[in-house]
């Protein structure tokens, strides 16, 4: 399976940690635990403090089928959500559907080929704007 | 008998040329895209590197141990491959590659792009950790990947070039795919006049904010339109009493940005999504006192993008 895909996701602050964490534990970031994959901090206006967080990745068609299955309580059975700090309570606020009928979790799917600037269309296209980023 | 002009352009070098120049100090590093066996998809260093493939690590070719490896898949560049030409592609938002310098340096980086090569001096501490990535390398300018196009190579010195070696070193990368040192072409901004947004005022070419209102942007008309693609060098002199600075080259949606910009001049390099006449400078804090100007802006090309 070949990595045919950039996705971008971005996530509200207050589950940064969580989503985080479940990058760990899908294997996608092997950094210290609670991992860094969502880096980019946002807000409407760009000033701190950042309302959500986001990140752009490179993915393949696998990914976007854990997430499908995910969304609808299924998860893989290698999974251990526990060795992460995680419940599949977690990952279901992760994936859930806001009051106003939005996902909580904004992700956006597109070719591989064209990953320079999807992060930019993306944030653009919900109205945010990067706040300072922390330097490593 | 016949004369043959001799012209004083030195031959691509030899693989072990590159690794002597980097390597010889002992805390040279040489990142090559087109090394077969010290590219991986992963941080280990297990899955070998493959076209449209993520780049988790890169071996050091001096055999000084500066790899760069990247345990966050988010973060992780792309390898590409085109004909014969390899170079790591960065997303510009989250991609980097890291690479840990247990001593100072007080040298040269090079890093070898498709659409130009850049050699600038670089002083690090010992401990740092120099960054490639996400669209500049540590201390550098903000945007400037994006005038060196897709990487073909890094390679840090920790002493000056001489100007034989850095021509050698160019040669050398572009026989590899890169092209020759980026150079900044003529200044753009002949004394086109500036358009003054709410409370901005000018005085002699500088623009200042009270800082009373809320007109965060103030927008410079140049009397030459940028050309879709290419990249423009910005220098602004600029003080803010709080927050931080953006930079736009061109209208509102669809404008390429760059933001978080601190105080003293502000650096950068935007690449031109629409062919425009326009840079707005702004402050994203509202209500902060500030000043601007004069600007400066001048495209970036290859060397021999400017025959």
């Amino acid at each position: 399976m070949s990595w045919d895909l950039s996705i971008v996701i971005i996530v509200p602050a207050e589950l940064r940690e969580k989503a985080n964490r479940l990058t760990c534990a899908l294997g996608y970031d092997n950094s210290p635990v609670p991992g860094r994959t969502f880096s980019i901090p946002l807000s409407a206006d760009g000033v701190e403090p950042a309302t959500h967080y986001g990140c752009r990745t490179p993915a393949k068609t696998d990914f976007v089928d854990i997430v499908a299955a995910a969304g609808n309580g299924v998860l893989p059975d290698w999974l251990d959500l526990e060795a992460y700090g995680l419940t599949e309570q977690d990952v279901a606020g992760i994936l859930a559907i806001n009051e106003d009928g939005r996902p909580v979790m904004i992700m956006d799917v597109r070719d591989a080929v064209a990953m320079v600037g999807h992060f930019e269309d993306v944030t653009a296209a919900y109205g945010f704007l990067r706040c300072a980023e922390a330097q490593e | 008998m016949n004369v043959i002009p001799y012209v004083n352009r030195p031959a691509p070098l030899a693989w072990d040329v590159v690794t002597a120049i980097f390597g010889k100090d002992g805390d040279g590093t040489l990142l090559h895209s087109f090394e077969v066996g010290s590219v991986f998809q992963d941080d280990a260093g297990t899955t070998p590197g493959a076209p449209s493939a993520p780049l988790g690590k890169i071996v050091d070719q001096t055999g000084n141990g500066r790899n760069a490896s990247q345990p966050t898949l988010a973060w992780r560049p792309m390898l590409m491959q085109s004909g014969d030409v390899w170079y790591i592609q960065f997303d510009y938002s989250n991609s980097r590659l890291p690479i840990y310098l247990p001593n100072a340096i007080e040298g040269d980086l090079v890093i070898a792009g498709r659409k130009g090569t850049l050699i600038v001096p670089v002083s690090y501490a010992t401990g740092t950790t120099l960054t490639i990535g996400p669209d500049t390398y540590t201390g550098g300018v903000p945007g400037i990947l994006r005038a060196v196009g897709g990487v073909v190579a890094v390679a840090l010195a920790n002493r000056p070039l001489t100007a034989a070696e850095r021509r050698q070193v160019v040669e050398f990368y572009k026989s590899k795919g890169a092209k020759g040192l980026l150079v900044p072409g003529p200044e753009l901004n002949t004394g086109v006049r500036n358009t003054i947004n709410g409370d901005w005022t000018e005085v002699g070419g500088v623009v200042t904010a009270s800082g009373t209102t809320a007109n965060s942007n103030v927008s410079f008309n140049l009397n030459k339109s940028t050309v879709v693609g290419r990249s423009y060098l910005l220098n602004i002199p600029a003080t803010l009493s709080k927050g931080t600075w953006f930079v736009d080259l061109g209208p509102g949606t669809g404008a390429s940005q760059i933001g978080n910009l601190g105080d003293g001049t502000l650096h950068a390099v935007l690449l031109a999504n629409n062919a425009t006449s326009l840079v707005r400078v702004g402050r994203w804090t509202l209500d902060t006192a500030g000043a601007i100007g004069p600007i400066s802006i001048r495209e970036l090309r290859a060397e021999e993008d400017w025959v």
